[in-house]
């Protein structure tokens, strides 16, 4: 079964035919030459099936595998093969080739099959997979004719002509082709020749081919070949030649068709008129050609021929624009009666205007000459209805005067129904009437209507109006050529050129639609590069780039036909529409192609833009790096330089990425360029972090305030405060609107140390967020909750955003320009309103507005609204919340800057108490956990400048401490100890206050000593969050104690809580905790020392707050359970109340 | 509004006849004019979202229904909705089965035609109806065509059952009949066929029609005949009954076959008449609802076929996948075997 040859199942032809008898179609042909139209039926060199090639000496590839594995390997793949066969010999070809795939997959190595199945692979059309098979044999056998044959053969199916003459015609002379491969390879060869217009190649692979030069189809062919090198007389020699030896009346037919055209193109009307003669002999029906034959009597001027040749079309098969020419033809010769009979049933069928006007003009005309001349004048109006040109107007005019003139004279002959005829025909004019009433003047009567344009052919006509167009675009007046291209076009002048003369007065006119239009009607008629080129490029214009690209693809088969420039022009442009459609890759794929025409800058450029999109910075960077810079003039040096920038950043080498942000600025010393390189130095710490190139953009540009500003923050994170609190200042002097920077100043001021600088800005700050809170919660026109059905209704998506913008609530404002966006999101005018800079500003106050400020408005929707309602809900109270808390903590500032008394008070209870000392303080609330006690006041004193330097502290303090008396409130009198000291916060950020204070004795059980302290806390969520309902609150407190030099007792307390904050009116917070606590002692000789655990709850009120500052005063209950893990202490309830002012 | 469109894929109720009853009725009629007139020699076939499923082996079945009613040629409503497309698209979202090549394949292997469709917008109906959005529209879609017979040509070319294209948009004769939307649909229908005869010049190309009992069959045929005075490169005008979704009566039909025919040859086209095969039963203009449809009687679908026999050589169904297969619904299968039985019993020779 595996040697069954292919033979005669599939029967492909690898000539094109062209063998259609309509005239029409041939003419179509005409841009060709008459190479291809001479091409018949190829009886001769038809390609037989590929299965009657012989087959190479070598049939199988050499394979390793030892005979036993050979003979399984073909056992296992036998069936595939064999049902390959049987689903070829029953037509299913796309189920044979996949039996055939699955055979190789198993038996790779027989090349006879594999020969088989490119043939049913070419059968198929799947000219991939016949490229993919027939390299396997090409990679096996360099020299395999057939594989050869069938590369050449998909290259033709896939319309590279060039490339498959080009693959073919070497098989010609190939040793080892055989006789059959060489014959399909030269016919194909032949009729490619033909088709790329190739034709002394055409004539090689002509001589090629064996033994077939008296067959029909051989000579067709040799015959183009003629034609097509311009050797007329041979050519005509060998078509007389085929014309002995066809045997079909279509090959007849065919070669008077063929020399039909080729006396047309040569001039030769009558030679022409011969050869259609003997066409119509063979089919005396065929309309086509009779049609043709009258219109070549007619160019020959023998009208009387033409008509009769006309009238040889029976009258059912007789079309519209058939009759139109006829009535021209019959008017000419003046038989008005069928010439009416014609026009009349132009006038009623055609949907032409043009021919609808020509049409009723004959028919008035016809009437003229019957001497109807009511019925004139009805066709006459007829025809101005249909054009408002001079002919209609003058021939009207001429009728209406002569029916006048009628009238008149029956007048003048006592007519009994004078008057009203006069008045029904002039009745607007009635003094004119009266004075033809009375006039003498005499026009002969019955004079047929012969204007002007009686006497001239259609023909004529059309080249008047073409005329006329081309007359006007002389006097530049686009407008009236094109008109007259319609006229000239409606007249029959139906051709490429008057529609491509008609496109080129759009084009100039900037009406790309028609100009499309005409560019579209003239591919249509004739679809030669050139019109797909004028399409393409009239798509780009009106903006439709899949449209465009579609027609530039159709332009590819002929690109070798074009010039170099053109070719590499129509890559670019094509590389231009591929990256409007965001389609890098291909933008990249035919911009490096259109390197093979040369490299320019430009199309560097852009290939490195295209790459960069198609996220291949290495290759991008590879291609601009090539560019020689020097080379660009100043614009695009800045475009090269700024992308290369990009590149590099994105890429990670910042050292190369600066290098080309300097370059940048160099091409363009501006501000602005300076300010970009000085951020990028700043990000990045490279070179002095970005001071130079701020101070010169600065320098350049000195009233602007954001170089100010910039330059601030580099000075103030360089710890150089007073330069950057300098230019703060100039930059709000500049800009007062720059919000956040009140607040940056007064922080500066702070670090610095100049506490009263800074609470004079923290206070302008404090009014400026008041203010916008203010604006904020104004009452606005009303929520435009209406937006979404105005969007659903079609409205302008801009429209009802300056609605939204103008009318909503601040948040409304944002999430309603969010929607718009959504609904149309390349329009950028969504963010322009100034409602909603107004809201965006509204909304985010402090840093989210810097923020805000840095990536623009798109970025600010997208940060604060993200992608739904939900999440944008979300955000905006995440934005409230932050700028309530920004608030919150300049007026906590204002109040530490300004502290200078405190005074603390505590009590606790204990339940159980075996102890008086068992309760500590709260923590962190004034520092006494070391010393156990269960009540204390302290009075705290912070002194002007030293008290408090950017978040250092120093204060000195005096305070009492007590036990109380068991299972009682009351002070027990000899515990009371009383201590003066002093404290300093060394750490800005960190809560640890170190202090020395002198202990002295009050009560009796009280002691003199000195105490060396250190205390630590860290908190979370221990200050109150404003408009939060709730937070997560934890606290660690410890407190490490060493008395000295009476005690010697080093003592440490600890506590852990864990809790949620509940918020009331940010002035009441509960807070359900569980906690931890324990309390060393060296040396203990009491065993003091404890650890327990519990749980309880906080309830604290704050009070005492001002405009500027944060509540001052707190009053706290603190009841907890607390369970004793030391043996020697109870478990029990403590309650604890302390109060700060 | 077209049948075609949004057309539910849930197909219920019952085939009201028996194929007793039809043998019943056919006994009755001449062999020579029910073998003539009886047959029905293409289908549409309208991909919807669950054909991205369907396995080879489900097309194949299909396809053999397709040999057993004779169907020779196809049409493919559409090769990309909306995003998606059902071939590997560059473009557009492409499916995970190549079923354009699945069913370019199986028609060639059946020398089955293929018409095939380009693209279609789910929103047509609701944008062309407004005015501010028509030429909007119209301008997209061309570039979707463009987009999408540039992807495909190399795809479905390779295959002989390619036959030529479907225009997907379907002319009704109430949105295009001011002077301003009547210019932009032949501006559109002129672009799109140009552009696919410059890709394809050999392709035959067509597009489908209906209408509505408001407007007369004299303002139909003067409708159509100016549209193919402009747009010279449509080949097939496919003329929907309209009788399973009521917008024709098969009173009325004859008279808007004619005025379509009349128009049609006076420009040379050919006119293919579109049988209903469903009834529908919910969905505008019946009822509210999504629209649904259940398989129409056999003796509907003959009187149906009997007058666009007059009219058209070719009567295309729509169409058989849904209404009239073994693969699809047990209405269909049991409409399926009814004609099977018909087309046995009065010896239908429909090839």
């Amino acid at each position: 079964m595996k040697n069954k040859p292919v033979v005669q199942l599939l029967g492909y032809r690898a000539y094109p035919r062209a063998q259609s008898s309509d005239p029409a179609v041939w003419g179509r042909c005409a841009a060709l030459g008459l190479a291809l139209a001479t091409i018949g039926p190829n009886a001769a060199a038809d390609t037989q099936a590929l299965g009657s090639l012989t087959l190479p000496l070598k049939s199988r590839m050499q394979n390793s595998d030892n005979w036993l594995l050979s003979q399984l390997r073909q056992f296992r793949a036998y069936p595939y093969l064999d049902r390959a066969y049987k689903r070829v010999n029953t037509g299913k070809l796309s189920e044979a080739a996949d039996e055939f795939k699955a055979y190789f997959e198993v038996e790779p190595d027989d090349i006879f099959s594999r020969v088989a199945y490119l043939n049913v692979l070419y059968k198929l059309q799947r000219y991939d997979d016949v490229s993919r098979q027939a390299d396997i044999l090409t990679a096996f056998d360099p020299d395999n004719a057939q594989a050869r044959l069938f590369q050449g053969l998909v290259l033709q199916a896939k319309n590279k002509q060039v490339a498959a003459l080009d693959t073919l015609l070497p098989l010609l002379g190939q040793a080892n082709a055989d006789a059959k491969t060489r014959e399909v390879a030269a016919a194909t060869a032949v009729d490619l020749a033909l088709a790329t217009r190739r034709y002394d190649d055409a004539q090689k692979a002509l001589s090629a081919l064996p033994q077939r030069r008296q067959e029909y189809a051989h000579l067709m062919r040799q015959g183009a070949a003629f034609a097509g090198q311009g050797k007329w007389t041979e050519s005509a020699a060998v078509y007389e030649q085929a014309l002995t030896v066809a045997r079909t009346t279509q090959e007849k037919r065919l070669v008077r068709e063929t020399l039909f055209y080729q006396e047309k193109q040569n001039g030769n009307i009558s030679g022409a008129i011969d050869q259609v003669k003997a066409i119509l002999d063979m089919e005396p029906a065929n309309l086509e050609w009779l049609r043709t034959l009258a219109m070549l009597h007619y160019l020959s001027e023998d009208r009387g021929a033409a008509l009769a040749v006309m009238d040889r079309i029976p009258a059912g098969r007789l079309q519209t624009q058939d009759a139109f020419f006829r009535a021209n033809l019959l008017l000419d010769k003046r038989d008005y009666t069928r010439a009416r009979q014609d026009y009349a049933r132009v006038a009623e069928e055609t949907t032409e205007r043009d021919m609808k006007f020509r049409a009723l003009m004959g028919l008035g005309y016809a009437y003229s000459g019957l001497e109807q001349t009511k019925d004139a004048r009805d066709a006459f109006e007829r025809a101005s209805a249909v054009q408002q040109v001079p002919e209609a107007s003058k021939a009207l005019a001429t009728v209406t005067k002569m029916l006048k003139m009628a009238t008149f004279d029956t007048l003048k002959r006592g007519g009994p129904s004078h008057d009203v005829q006069i008045t029904d025909l002039d009745s607007d004019q009635p003094v004119r009437a009266r004075r033809l009433r009375s006039s003498q003047a005499s026009v002969p009567k019955k004079t047929p209507v012969r204007p002007v344009a009686l006497s001239k052919s259609p023909l004529q006509l059309q080249q008047e109006s073409l005329q006329q167009g081309y007359d006007a675009i002389s006097r530049q007046n686009d407008e009236a050529a094109i008109q007259a291209f319609e006229d000239a076009v409606g007249r029959g002048a139906d051709t490429v050129q008057t529609h491509l003369d008609m496109a080129f007065a759009y084009n100039r006119l900037k009406n790309w639609d028609r100009a499309r239009d005409s560019f579209l009607h003239a591919f249509s008629l004739d679809s030669n590069p050139q019109n797909r080129l004028y399409v393409a490029r009239s798509y780009v214009a009106t903006g439709q780039p899949d449209l465009a690209l579609q027609y530039f693809q159709l332009v590819q088969p002929d690109l070798p036909y074009l010039s170099q420039d053109e070719q590499k022009a129509i890559l670019i442009e094509m590389g231009y529409l591929y990256a409007k459609k965001e389609d890098f890759e291909m933008a990249v794929s035919v911009w490096k192609a259109s390197m093979a025409y040369g490299v320019d800058t430009l199309t560097l450029l852009s290939l490195g833009y295209a790459l960069e999109m198609a996220k291949r910075d290495i290759d991008a960077v590879g291609v601009l790096e090539k560019i020689d810079a020097t080379a660009l003039d100043q614009t695009k040096q800045l475009r090269l330089f700024n992308q290369l920038s990009q590149l590099y950043e994105k890429t990670g080498n910042a050292a190369q990425a600066h290098n080309y942000m300097l370059k940048a600025a160099a091409v363009e010393p501006a501000a602005i360029k300076y300010y970009q390189v000085g951020l990028y130095e700043q990000k990045h710490h490279i070179s002095d972090n970005g001071a130079g190139n701020l101070q010169k953009a600065l320098e350049m540009d000195p009233e602007n305030a954001i170089y100010a500003e910039q330059l601030g923050y580099h000075f103030k994170s360089n710890k150089e405060y007073h330069k950057a609190a300098s230019l703060f200042e100039r930059a709000i002097e500049k800009n007062p609107n720059r919000h956040g920077l009140y607040q940056d100043l007064a922080y500066t001021y702070k670090q610095m140390g100049d506490n009263e600088q800074a609470v004079k800005w923290f206070k302008r700050s404090i009014d400026i967020k008041y203010e916008e809170q203010r604006v904020a919660g104004r009452s606005r026109k009303g929520v435009p909750a209406d937006y979404q059905a105005r969007l659903s209704d079609g409205e302008p998506t801009t429209q009802i955003l300056y609605a939204v913008a103008d009318s909503a609530r601040p948040a409304d404002v944002v999430e309603g320009v969010h929607d718009l966006s959504m609904a149309s999101p390349d329009n950028a005018d969504h963010f322009a309103p100034v409602g909603y800079h107004e809201a965006v500003s509204d909304l985010s106050l402090g840093h989210p507005m810097q923020e805000a400020m840095t990536f623009g408005p798109t970025q600010v929707v997208q940060a604060t609204l993200g992608e739904d309602a939900a999440k944008a809900q979300e955000d905006i109270t995440s934005i409230k919340h932050g700028q309530d808390e920004e608030l919150y903590r300049m007026r906590q500032e204002v109040r530490e800057l300004n502290r200078r008394f405190q005074f603390n008070l505590y009590q606790a209870y204990r339940s159980k108490s075996q102890q008086q000392n068992v309760a500590s303080t709260p923590p962190g609330f004034f520092n006494s956990g070391a010393i156990p006690s269960q009540g204390g006041a302290e009075l705290i004193y912070q002194p002007p400048g030293i008290g408090y330097q950017d978040g250092k502290i120093f204060q000195v303090f005096a305070r009492g401490l007590w036990s109380n008396k068991p299972d009682s409130l009351r002070i027990a009198d000899e515990s009371v100890q009383g201590s003066v000291g002093a404290r300093y916060k060394p750490f800005k950020t960190q809560d640890l206050f170190v202090s020395i204070e002198r202990l002295f004795k009050i009560g009796s059980q009280a002691q003199n000593d000195w105490l060396a302290r250190a205390s630590y806390a860290w908190t979370q969520g221990y200050d109150i969050r404003p408009n939060e309902s709730s937070w997560n609150q934890t606290l660690f407190y410890g407190d490490l104690g060493y008395f000295f030099p009476n005690s010697g007792i080093t003592a440490l307390y600890s506590e852990v809580r864990q809790g949620r904050t509940f918020n009331y009116a940010n002035q009441f917070t509960v807070t359900p905790h569980v906690m931890a606590a324990g309390r060393v002692q060296r040396p203990d000789p009491d065993k003091s020392s404890y650890a327990e655990v519990g749980a309880g709850i906080a309830v604290k009120y704050r009070f005492n707050e001002n405009r500027y500052e944060a509540e001052r005063s707190s009053a706290e209950v603190v009841l907890q359970y607390r369970h004793s893990l030391s043996e020697r202490r109870n478990s029990g309830w403590v309650a604890t109340a302390a109060i700060s002012f | 509004m077209g049948f075609l469109h949004g057309r539910s894929q849930r197909w219920v109720g019952a085939l009201l006849l028996t194929a007793a009853m039809y043998n019943g009725q056919a006994q009755g009629a001449p062999i020579t004019s029910v073998a003539t007139s009886g047959c029905l020699q293409g289908t549409f076939i309208q991909l919807v979202e669950a054909n991205r499923q369907w396995t080879k082996d489900q097309w194949a079945a299909l396809f053999d229904d397709f040999e057993k009613l004779r169907i020779r040629s196809v049409v493919l409503q559409w090769s990309v909705i909306d995003n998606e497309a059902f071939y590997a698209s560059r473009r557009f979202k492409a499916s995970a089965n190549p079923v354009v090549d699945w069913i370019m394949a199986l028609a060639q292997d059946r020398q089955i035609d293929v018409m095939v469709g380009l693209s279609h917008q789910s929103n047509h109906w609701t944008r062309i109806t407004q005015a501010n959005e028509r030429q909007a529209y119209l301008k997209e879609q061309i570039e979707r065509v463009a987009v999408t017979a540039g992807e495909l040509t190399p795809v479905v070319t390779k295959y002989q059952s390619f036959k030529g294209w479907y225009i997907s948009e379907e002319i009704d004769d109430q949105n295009w009949v001011g002077d301003d939307q009547n210019d932009a649909m032949q501006s559109y229908l002129f672009q799109t066929t140009t552009l696919l005869r410059g890709l394809t010049p050999k392709a035959v190309l067509g597009v489908s029609a209906f209408a509505n009992k408001t407007t007369t069959p004299g303002d139909l045929g003067m409708f159509w005949h100016h549209m193919l005075a402009k747009v010279k490169g449509l080949d097939i005008i496919y003329f929907q009954d309209g009788i399973g979704v009521h917008k024709l009566t098969l009173e009325l039909l004859p008279d808007y076959y004619a005025a379509m025919h009349k128009a049609l040859s006076t420009h040379k086209r050919e006119l293919r008449p579109v049988v209903e095969l469903f009834e529908q039963t919910s969905g505008d203009p019946v009822a509210t609802g999504e629209f649904k449809a259940v398989p129409a009687t056999l003796e509907r679908v003959q009187k149906q076929l009997q007058v666009a026999s007059k009219y058209g050589v070719q009567r295309i169904a729509f169409s058989v996948p849904e209404y009239l297969s073994m693969q699809t619904t047990p209405d269909a299968a049991t409409a399926f075997k009814a004609y099977r039985a018909y087309m046995e019993q009065n010896k239908l020779a429909c090839r």
